[in-house]
């Protein structure tokens, strides 16, 4: 599974939604991983978004079906970021040399 | 702890640096941000207008803020950092009202002081029993003189400091004593819970509400409490302190005790911000103790900072005692009372 950074703006119809029921926060969560995504971290923050999710998802085709299928909602407007953990990354920097 | 998401553009100087140094250029950043109090979660590397993300902890907004800064200041990256809140919690501060209740008067009738003398066991003394390995209360026989109503007064380090402050305090006192607590987080209507629900905290816990920045208007109930011969459990402080220091006192309890003409008892806590530092959710097990001052009563035509300066002076003496035994023998003081 690949990870993704998902950060995530309510529309005024999204915070409308979430006022009447809060509820429908997990029951997205639910969804997501309907559609073979898994949600590893997920928090709501203060600052130029409101929600940033850290998720897990077989392939790139599968995140963007995801992101469609949120945004389609019209509650929220969604940035997807093709992710990696920081220590493959730092494994994918060292000089083939070193990895031998 | 508090959580927040930090995201990093890399600059073209931070770019340079990883092609030269390779992985360390990374390894430098992560050791950077733990070098100040930041404990780093979870890093991700991203394709797009963001080039890494960490979710980390940090003691508090300025801490988080000073890491990034020394982020930026190492011209390496740009950065943009977002405090979070976990999903749980931020649901619950939807379904939550701003709206409190209280006070409640009927807390100081003959049956809500009966329903507090029997709840207090679940209330307040099974929490003791779990989390103080030994309680020892200095100064019982100063009891002996107070008669309601009166104030007691104590340092403010944990929300165990209630529990600690009420297993010294005799029942005579005890079943008809209120603590006054904060209105936006103990009497929020719309909760769930029983036990966080306005009238379980008037009644079982015997707390009223104070609306903060509510100026005099918030001396209205204690001083009928008062009338009515309660006693009063008030922490002069304001908010639980941070450090090791004992931080000013507010006026409240010079202007109350002045104007009912009531005695104020100091009781020092020791020991209890071990057990549950403020910021934290866990608790440990540990000693405690009460030290019970001389009751204080004040001459007619004491000032009101005359009064608080008092009752701070005789405070800040045990403090200071207490600290010192403390940073002697690194073993628990004696009674310095």
């Amino acid at each position: 599974m690949a990870a993704y950074i998902m950060l995530s703006t309510l529309t005024d119809e999204g915070r409308k939604t979430l006022k009447e029921r809060p509820e429908r926060l997990g029951e997205v969560n639910k969804e997501v991983e309907a559609m073979g995504a898994r949600v590893v971290a997920q928090y709501a923050v203060l600052g130029g978004y409101d929600f940033v999710n850290v998720i897990e998802a077989p392939s790139n085709e599968v995140m963007a079906r995801l992101s469609m299928d949120l945004g389609s909602r019209g509650t929220i407007k969604v940035t997807t970021f093709p992710a990696m953990s920081i220590e493959r990354f730092i494994d994918m920097m060292q000089p083939s040399s070193d990895k031998q | 702890m508090s959580v927040y998401v930090l995201l990093m553009r890399d600059h073209s100087e931070g770019l340079k640096a990883m092609k030269a140094t390779g992985p360390a250029a990374v390894q430098s950043v992560v050791e950077a941000l733990e070098r100040w109090e930041v404990k780093i979660l979870m890093g991700y590397r991203m394709l797009g207008r963001w080039d890494q993300c960490y979710i980390i902890e940090a003691p508090d907004n300025f801490k988080a803020y000073r890491a990034t800064l020394a982020q930026e200041m190492s011209t390496t990256v740009d950065t943009e950092i977002l405090p979070a809140i976990d999903l749980p919690l931020f649901e619950r501060l939807i379904r939550q009202s701003a709206q409190t209740a209280g006070p409640h008067s009927w807390q100081i009738s003959w049956w809500a002081r009966a329903a507090r003398f029997a709840m207090y066991p679940y209330a307040y003394q099974r929490w003791a029993w779990k989390f103080f390995t030994e309680h020892a209360v200095y100064g019982k026989k100063k009891w002996g003189s107070v008669r309601a109503p009166c104030i007691i007064i104590s340092n403010h380090q944990s929300h165990f400091d209630q529990f600690c402050l009420l297993k010294a305090i005799p029942p005579r006192i005890r079943t008809n004593l209120f603590f006054g607590a904060a209105a936006d987080r103990w009497f929020l209507k719309g909760r769930r819970e029983i036990t966080l629900q306005p009238w379980y905290q008037s009644l079982v816990m015997g707390l009223y509400p104070i609306q903060r920045g509510g100026g005099s208007r918030t001396l209205e109930y204690p001083k009928w409490l008062l009338d009515q011969g309660a006693n009063l459990m008030l922490f002069p402080e304001g908010t639980r302190a941070r450090g090791r220091h004992l931080s000013h006192f507010k006026h409240g309890v010079s202007i109350l005790a002045l104007e009912k003409n009531v005695p104020v008892v100091p009781v020092y806590l020791e020991g209890v911000k071990r057990i549950r530092p403020p910021g934290t959710k866990e608790a440990i097990p540990g000693p405690v103790a009460a030290h019970v001052l001389d009751p204080i009563r004040f001459d007619t035509g004491t000032s009101v900072p005359e009064a608080t300066e008092r009752l701070y002076t005789a405070m800040k003496d045990v403090h200071g005692r207490i600290l010192q035994a403390e940073g002697g023998s690194q073993t628990r003081s004696r009674s310095p009372s």
